[in-house]
């Protein structure tokens, strides 16, 4: 834990450095700088959903016993790194289309309806009473998200006229070697940021549920 | 809800089959006031609009066999709430929007075999999920 924190702290702080030391200022100006904040956190609540649904399924088929709260704290850092990913894109959308949110955007529309399906999850988590069944109800919500993120995405590549700048095409990505670079180190420090919040969550809901069956018994 | 309040589902689980024929047979039944809502209201909107191609009719009876397998899946899970009118549209309308875009895209596109097939994969996938994980859904 704490050398995941070291970890966390170093490559946070070398991808701090090289965005504004190392990477190149481009046509756009400064504020492309925020791409390698806002891709990274859009990618990680991606890959925090994903590991949300993989512990989902874990639970429904191999019935593992943890498996159930750690779906819940990944797709918790998923929303946490969603409403990120919203925050920064409107800051940079306000400085590169002088709005700070698109409408007629599908890519931001559909984030929006991902990140609000992800918030339902919560609502359902908490209208209905702990035990087995409500373990069952959220995975097979979880599972279901997994499944709507990449139709969701066929859904507006079908029906496209995005202003979405389209970075990773079929032919590799479209930038340079030292942005690819910062870019790579940036993604890292965030996804070791999620894990470092995901294992922290989930320790500190292990305490907790420790300290309410202990309460339990003394009481 | 009579399922819930008095116990009928547990009479339902009780039938010695696999659970999943439980969704199904829910599924064929909303489809079927579904498509008796659609045979009146589809003539209307073409007597009234600019009338109707193959490719719409299509398009609805896809749609309309995704909404169905979703739905019934959700508002099983969403009976199990205490809050359950409230959270069947939200928990439903997020997993709507492709049919919505796959829906409006073959009734208006040039060419809707695209989106002819999305709606088939959609329904396929969803589907699918809805028939593996609807056990899990009623029993604990």
């Amino acid at each position: 834990m704490t050398a995941l924190a070291g970890l966390t702290a170093v490559l946070l702080g070398s991808a701090v450095a090289l965005i504004f030391f190392y990477a190149p200022v481009d046509e756009d100006g400064l504020n492309q700088k925020i791409f390698y904040f806002h891709v990274p956190i859009a990618l990680t609540a991606y890959v925090c959903f994903g590991w949300g649904a993989l512990k989902a399924f874990l639970h429904l088929w191999k019935r593992v016993p943890t498996a159930d709260l750690e779906s819940y704290v990944a797709i918790h850092q998923g929303v946490i790194f969603g409403a990120m990913t919203l925050v920064t894109g409107s800051i940079w959308a306000r400085f590169r289309w002088g709005h700070w949110w698109v409408w007629g955007d599908e890519q931001l529309v559909l984030f929006l309806v991902l990140f609000l399906f992800y918030c339902a999850y919560f609502m359902l988590r908490f209208s209905v009473d702990p035990g087995p069944q409500r373990a069952n109800l959220c995975a097979v919500y979880a599972l279901f998200g997994v499944v709507l993120i990449p139709i969701s995405f066929l859904a507006i590549r079908l029906a496209s006229s995005y202003i979405h700048p389209t970075v990773f095409t079929s032919s590799g990505p479209q930038m340079a070697t030292s942005q690819f670079a910062t870019f790579c180190v940036a993604w890292a420090a965030m996804i070791s940021l999620a894990y470092f919040f995901y294992r922290f969550e989930l320790a500190g809901k292990r305490l907790a549920a420790d300290l309410k069956e202990l309460r339990e018994l003394l009481a | 809800m009579p399922e819930r309040e008095q116990r009928l589902i547990d009479g339902l689980l009780l039938a010695p089959c696999d659970r999943s024929a439980i969704w199904l047979g829910k599924s064929v039944a909303v489809l079927a006031f579904l498509a008796a809502a659609e045979v009146v209201a589809l003539p209307a909107y073409a007597a009234f609009f600019s009338g109707i191609g193959w490719s719409t009719i299509a398009a609805v009876v896809l749609a309309d066999v995704g909404i169905v397998a979703v739905g019934t899946l959700l508002a099983a899970v969403a009976a199990v709430s205490r809050a359950r009118e409230l959270l069947l549209p939200l928990l439903f309308l997020p997993l709507a929007i492709p049919v919505v875009v796959g829906g409006v895209g073959a009734s208006v596109a040039g060419s809707p075999a695209r989106y002819l097939g999305f709606l088939c994969l959609y329904d396929i996938v969803f589907a699918m999920i809805s028939w593996a994980s609807f056990e899990y859904v009623v029993t604990e």
